[in-house]
C-alpha cells in the first residue's frame, strides 16, 4: 500500500470511533428535536397536503433535511424554524410538487367531540384543496399558526405585501366555494 | 371572526396521528448526506484520473462528446417561423406564426384540485400534461390529452426530449423518486430507479443523455437505460449578487436546479432565484427553459449572452450542434425578444415576438 493511503487507512481508523460518538449525539439530540416537535409539523402539513400519509412524507422530508443541516443548527438552535421552512418550501418544490389528496382519505373519528362541526370541517379541508398551494400555505400560517404577516413573509421567502394578496385570493375562493364559511372567516 | 376559523383549523387537523418520524427522517438524512459526498468524491476522482472507469466517459466540456451524426439539421440556422409559447400561469398557448398570433386554451382550470402541469412538446405540434391519473399526451389543438402512462404516483413536472419523441417524468413515492422515459406515441415507458435527491432533470441538448440531481447533493449524468451512471459537474451558480441585477437590489441568490445542458455538457443553465428576501413558496423555476445563469463548466465563470436592446436573458434552449435560442426582454418595449445565437454565442437571428406573448414562457423551439 503506497504511504500516503497508509496513512489515511490509519486516519480513518482513528476517526471512527470519535466520528460514531458524535454521530450518536446528534441521533439522540435529533431524536429528541423530532419528538417535540413532529405533532405540530404534522398537524400543520396535513392542513397543507389534505392527507394523512402525505403529511407524513412531508414531515419526513423536512426533517430529513434538518438532519443533514443538524450540525449547523445546533450551532444556531433554529432547528424548529428551518424544519418549518423547509416543509412549506418542499410542500411547493418543482420535481417534488406533491400532490392534494384529491378525496377526503383522512375522515375524523366517527363520533366528534362536542363543539365540533364535523360538516363544515369537511367542506373547509374540501375547501382548502382547491386553492392553490401558497395560498393555502400562507392561509395556514396566518391563521392556523397564528404567525404574523412579517413572520409569515419570512417562512414563505416572499414579501409581506405577497402574503396579504396570497391570504386575501385564498379567503375569497373559500367564501366563494364555501358560503357556509361567511361570518367565519376573517 | 379569526378566532373561529383558526378554531374550525385546529379542530380539522386535531385528529392527526403523531407518528415516529425520528428513524426515517435519520435514514433519509443519512442518504442525502452520503449522496453529496458521493458526488463530490466522484467528481474529484473523475478530475484526477481523467476518466471513470465503467461508467460514462463523459467529462464536462469535452466536444468529442458529441454524437458522430449529429448532422446539419441539429445546427439553428434561423428562428423558426412558427413559435409556440406556453402562459405562464393557467392552461393558454399562445401560437405566433408570421406575425399572427392564435390563443389555445387547454380543457383545464386553475381551479382543479389537481392542478395539472403540462408542456408542449419541441415543435409546439403536440402537448403533455400530468394530472393526478398520469401522464397525458396529445395534439396541441385545445383537445383533452390521451392518458397515456397511468400513474397516480407521478410527480407533476415533465420534460420533452428534444427531437419530441419521448417525455421525461418523475414519480415521487414516500421519499423515493424515480424518472420514467414515456415514449410520445407508444406510452411505451422505461424506468430509471431511485434517482436520489432531485430538484430537476432534464435531457442533453442532443437529447442522448440525461441529466438530473439538485444543487446540494449534486448532479447525475446517464445514458437513457438509467444504468451508465456518472457525476456531472453542474457548475457552481454566482453568489455575487451583482450577476443577477436587473435594476432590483438583490441580497439573495438561491440555485434552483438545472434546467439545460449542451450537448457535450459544456455549458449548463441554471434557474436561480435572487431577491431581497429569502426564497420560499415559489421555489419552482417559472419556465422548464429558465436559464438565469449560463455556467461554463470548463472555467466555472458566467457565460454571458448579449445582443443589441435585450435588457436580459431568462430563458434559454440550447441547439444540439451547438448554439442557444434565447428569450429575453427588450430594454425599451419591455416585450419578450427571441434571439439565436451561434456556438460563439454571435447573434444569428432575431425576433420582436410583441404584445401577444406577454406573460408567457418558452414552449416550442424547433423548426
Amino acid at each position: 500500500m503506497p504511504p500516503v493511503l497508509e496513512n489515511r487507512a490509519e486516519g480513518s481508523a482513528i476517526d471512527v470511533g470519535r466520528i460514531r460518538g458524535t454521530t450518536d449525539r446528534i441521533d439522540t439530540e435529533f431524536t429528541d428535536f423530532v419528538h417535540s416537535s413532529s405533532a405540530s409539523l404534522l398537524r400543520a402539513a396535513f392542513l397543507l397536503t389534505g392527507d394523512q400519509q402525505l403529511a407524513e412524507d412531508l414531515v419526513q422530508d423536512a426533517l430529513a433535511r434538518t438532519y443533514r443541516a443538524w450540525r449547523r443548527l445546533e450551532r444556531s438552535g433554529n432547528a424548529a424554524a428551518y424544519t418549518r421552512k423547509v416543509m412549506y418550501h418542499l410542500q411547493v418544490s418543482w420535481w417534488r410538487r406533491r400532490k392534494v389528496a384529491e378525496s377526503l382519505t383522512d375522515s375524523p373519528p366517527a363520533t366528534a367531540a362536542s363543539g365540533r362541526d364535523l360538516d363544515l370541517e369537511l367542506v373547509l379541508h374540501a375547501a382548502l384543496l382547491k386553492i392553490t398551494v401558497a395560498q393555502r400555505a400562507a392561509i395556514v400560517l396566518r391563521f392556523f399558526e397564528d404567525r404574523t404577516e412579517t413572520e409569515t413573509a419570512r417562512i414563505l421567502g416572499c414579501s409581506q405585501s405577497t402574503v396579504k394578496t396570497r391570504t386575501r385570493r385564498g379567503l375569497e375562493k373559500l367564501r366563494k366555494t364555501v358560503p357556509e364559511l361567511e361570518g367565519i372567516l376573517p | 371572526m379569526n378566532d373561529q376559523f383558526r378554531d374550525l383549523l385546529h379542530s380539522r387537523a386535531a385528529h392527526v396521528k403523531d407518528t415516529p418520524l425520528s428513524a426515517g427522517a435519520i435514514r433519509t438524512g443519512r442518504r442525502l448526506k452520503h449522496l453529496r459526498k458521493a458526488a463530490t468524491a466522484a467528481v474529484a476522482v473523475a478530475v484526477a484520473a481523467g476518466t471513470v472507469s465503467g461508467y460514462l466517459a463523459f467529462k464536462s466540456g469535452d466536444a468529442t462528446a458529441l454524437p458522430a451524426d449529429i448532422g446539419d439539421t441539429a445546427v439553428w440556422t434561423a428562428i423558426p417561423d412558427s413559435m409556440t409559447y406556453k402562459w405562464d400561469q393557467g392552461y393558454d398557448a399562445i401560437r405566433v406564426s408570421g406575425g399572427a398570433s392564435d390563443s389555445i386554451e387547454l380543457p383545464y382550470s386553475d381551479s382543479q384540485s389537481d392542478a395539472p402541469q403540462w408542456q408542449i412538446s419541441p415543435d409546439g405540434g403536440s402537448v403533455s400534461v400530468v394530472d393526478d391519473a398520469g401522464l397525458r399526451i396529445g395534439v396541441l389543438d385545445g383537445s383533452r390529452p390521451e392518458m397515456v402512462y397511468e400513474d397516480p404516483d407521478l410527480c407533476k413536472a415533465q420534460n420533452w426530449s428534444p427531437d419530441g419523441a419521448k417525455v421525461l417524468v418523475g414519480r415521487c413515492t414516500g421519499t423515493r423518486t424515480d424518472l420514467v422515459i414515456v415514449d410520445a406515441d407508444s406510452g411505451d415507458r422505461k424506468v430509471i430507479e431511485d434517482v436520489g435527491a432531485m430538484s430537476s432533470a432534464t435531457w442533453t441538448a442532443d437529447g442522448s443523455q440525461l441529466v438530473w440531481g439538485d444543487p446540494e447533493a449534486g448532479y447525475t449524468i446517464s445514458d437513457s437505460s438509467g444504468r451508465r451512471r456518472d457525476s456531472f459537474d453542474a457548475g457552481q451558480v454566482s453568489q455575487d449578487p451583482a450577476d443577477y441585477m436587473y435594476g432590483e437590489q438583490t441580497d439573495k441568490v438561491v440555485d434552483l436546479g438545472v434546467t439545460g445542458v449542451s450537448a457535450d455538457g459544456r455549458y449548463v443553465c441554471h434557474s436561480v432565484y435572487w431577491g431581497r428576501e429569502s426564497p420560499g413558496g415559489d421555489l419552482a423555476p417559472v419556465s422548464n427553459h429558465a436559464c438565469d445563469a449560463l455556467i461554463d463548466t470548463t472555467t466555472g465563470q458566467t457565460a454571458r449572452l448579449s445582443a443589441d436592446e435585450v435588457e436580459w436573458f431568462g430563458e434559454a434552449v440550447f441547439s444540439p450542434g451547438g448554439g442557444v435560442l434565447a428569450r429575453g426582454r427588450h430594454e425599451a418595449t419591455g416585450q419578450f425578444v427571441t434571439v439565436l445565437f451561434d456556438k460563439d454565442f454571435k447573434v444569428i437571428d432575431t425576433l420582436a415576438e410583441g404584445e401577444a406573448t406577454s406573460n408567457s414562457v418558452m414552449g416550442s423551439y424547433t423548426p
